[in-house]
């Protein structure tokens, strides 16, 4: 267990120390925002009424160049045989790195929250359901990418390949995260869209770490 | 059980089944599709909010079935083929994705034309549609994955984690007309309460149904012929280079 | 890949496996190492099939390849306690007291700015982190200068002394007495 925690941290210090990775992940999250007002045309009331959706689209396509990387970088440099070399069991391992994945992540997107709720004219109201299904959401999209980024972790990386194994499941999540919030904005309940949420992270946080370490011993 | 494991699992026994299978599938096809068109267009009576629109759903309501029936046995295969490591699965499930797809794919498409005069729109986003979307793009990202795959090994173990993590979409389709409003029709052939549909109109679709499956079983049969073929060639190629 | 290949090792036996490019060398080394899987044949551990139970197999054995698995972002002394937590150990580092391939020197140097030579020596160095029996070096001489490659023969030597086992794949020969050689070439069908 302190194996576990001493793990994590390394995981956290590598993720951490790596700034222009994610110094150009912030930088495209927010160019995604900024280009969205162009795009739709700047009247205040639409891009109000859209907030929370292109924020959640921006988070997403944030979210896919990072997990493009997760395992590539290991699979590069031969960390991945050490890592599965190793007296810990694979999965423990796996986890570990992907809470470091996932903490980042939502570092990086909290940062962001407030400017882009800004830049976008969203109601502060919705701000702590964003956050809330950010919180639930981000770490299933970051899960599934794991499993993804696994499973193609021999092949020579086609940057789309990823995108479009991943598309089909992170549907379902944009689409709960964004009801929540669009069920907050019209003052109807948030419940059912928010335990979706959280009976998919259920379902995903424990299997992940076994489907991916079973992935990453068959390539 | 025994006759599966004698003739579906060689490859040698396999093929020489599958030459006297496919023609009989092909005629069998054949002969439902006409007979199906024929109840479809002449011998069903057209609906009486519908008209004659409902006639399209001969042809969009099969598909669904069959498209969504190929899946869960590429998924069951898929999971076989991570236990056993048996080859013929891999083949099985690369064989019949693009005929799944082909057959989702014209569900949606058949679906939109039907919602155009029935809803007033090409596409809503409910439930049931965004779902039978989501298996559509699972289908394409199977086929996307596995042609990126040089190894069939490692591509056959990476296909099968896909489809079986995927797997929990079927469900979804199934049943997401019951969880959701949807604007789409909620199940009315396979209820625990009995069918809700006239038997003229069930009569064209069940025969309809056994079509498709024909037609599905005839093309995923030649497809895995070309595959199997085409990889004993691959062995031959690499051993003849002295690799 | 290649066919009709077999040796056995005991305990302090060092074996170096030879070969042109492209004979399968790291194949051969991976497939040991329980990364690559085997079609026919069987590799034995203390008379058991491998495959039987992979996981325990590779924690007997130690694997350094062609790449330095060494992450750019950490120090040089936390990238060794990074692979000793991986290994599961928390006690005092061994390093600390015996430090053969002179690493400590660079103790607080972030690894971006060692030369490749260093960072070698730091591959090489995580097989002091753990007890493992066998020892799978894929070319491990490699960017060593003559000194190194003398560190690495009087490292492995202790290794055999204590009861272990190495294979090692290389071009490069290294003063390793009583060492059994097999050529991968003349393995090819």
């Amino acid at each position: 267990m302190r194996c576990f925690f001493r793990l994590l941290c390394y995981d956290f210090r590598i993720q951490t120390r790596n700034r222009a990775e994610w110094s150009s992940l912030i930088l495209f999250f927010t160019i995604v925002i900024l280009l969205l007002p162009f795009t739709l045309g700047p009247e205040p009331e639409l891009l109000r009424r859209l907030a929370p959706g292109l924020i959640w689209l921006a988070a997403i396509l944030m979210s896919l160049l990072s997990l493009d990387r997760l395992f590539i970088q290991d699979a590069r440099d031969g960390s991945l045989d050490v890592m599965m070399l190793s007296i810990l069991p694979l999965p423990v391992v796996v986890l570990s790195k992907m809470l470091a994945q996932c903490g980042m992540m939502l570092a990086a997107l909290f940062t962001m929250l407030i400017p882009a709720s800004f830049l976008l004219g969203l109601d502060s109201a919705l701000l702590p359901v964003l956050a809330l299904t950010l919180l639930l959401g981000v770490p299933t999209l970051v899960f599934l990418g794991g499993v993804m980024g696994a499973i193609t972790v021999t092949l020579h990386r086609n940057a789309s390949l990823l995108t479009v194994l991943l598309v089909p499941f992170y549907i379902p999540i944009m689409i709960f995260a964004t009801g929540a919030c669009d069920a907050a904005a019209m003052g109807a309940s948030i419940q059912s869209n928010l335990l979706l949420l959280g009976a998919i992270l259920s379902l995903v946080l424990p299997s992940a770490p076994f489907v991916i370490a079973s992935g990453l011993r068959q390539g | 059980m025994q006759i599966i494991t004698r003739y579906f699992l060689n490859p040698g026994r396999f093929l020489q089944l599958a030459k006297y299978l496919q023609p009989i599938c092909a005629a069998t096809c054949f002969v439902c599709f006409s007979y199906g068109l024929y109840l479809a267009i002449w011998n069903s009576p057209p609906d009486y909010q519908q008209g004659e629109t409902v006639r399209i759903m001969y042809i969009h309501v099969p598909a669904a079935w069959v498209g969504i029936m190929i899946y869960t046995a590429m998924a069951i295969a898929a999971g076989i083929g991570l236990v056993s490591r048996l080859a013929m699965t891999d083949i099985f499930c690369v064989a019949a994705a693009p005929v799944g797809a082909v057959l989702v794919g014209l569900c949606l498409i058949t679906g939109s034309i039907w919602g155009r005069p029935t809803w007033g729109a090409w596409w809503v986003w409910d439930a049931r549609l965004t779902s039978v979307l989501i298996l559509f793009l699972l289908y394409c990202g199977y086929i996307v994955l596995r042609s990126s795959f040089d190894d069939h090994d490692r591509g056959s173990r990476a296909g099968a984690i896909l489809l079986i993590v995927g797997v929990v979409n079927i469900p979804i389709v199934r049943f997401s007309v019951d969880w959701w409003h949807t604007l789409h029709q909620p199940a009315s052939v396979l209820r625990s309460s009995g069918s809700a549909i006239a038997p003229e109109m069930l009569k064209p679709l069940l025969v309809m149904a056994l079509a498709y499956c024909f037609y599905a079983a005839f093309v995923v049969l030649m497809r895995m012929r070309a595959v199997l073929l085409a990889r004993r060639i691959e062995v031959a190629i690499m051993q003849d280079t002295g690799l | 890949m290649f066919r009709k290949v077999s040796f056995d090792l005991k305990a302090g036996d060092v074996l170096f496996v030879t070969g042109t490019n492209g004979s399968g060398k790291s194949s051969l080394l991976r497939m040991l190492a329980g990364f690559l899987s085997i079609h026919s044949g069987a590799i034995l551990w203390q008379d058991k099939d491998m495959s039987d139970d992979r996981v325990s197999y590779q924690r007997n054995i130690h694997y350094i390849g062609h790449l330095d698995a060494i992450k750019q972002e950490l120090t040089v002394h936390e990238m060794l306690d990074y692979w000793r937590t991986l290994q599961g150990l928390t006690s005092v580092p061994a390093y600390h007291r015996h430090d053969p391939f002179g690493i400590m020197s660079l103790y607080d140097k972030p690894v971006r700015y060692l030369s490749a030579g260093q960072k070698r020596r730091l591959t090489l160095s995580r097989l002091l982190c753990s007890d493992s029996l066998l020892w799978l070096l894929d070319e491990p001489t490699t960017a060593l200068d003559h000194h190194g490659q003398k560190i690495l023969s009087d490292c492995i030597n202790e290794h055999r002394a204590k009861g272990g086992m190495a294979i090692l794949a290389t071009h490069y020969d290294l003063d390793l007495e009583g060492a059994l050689r097999f050529d991968m070439n003349g393995q090819r069908p």
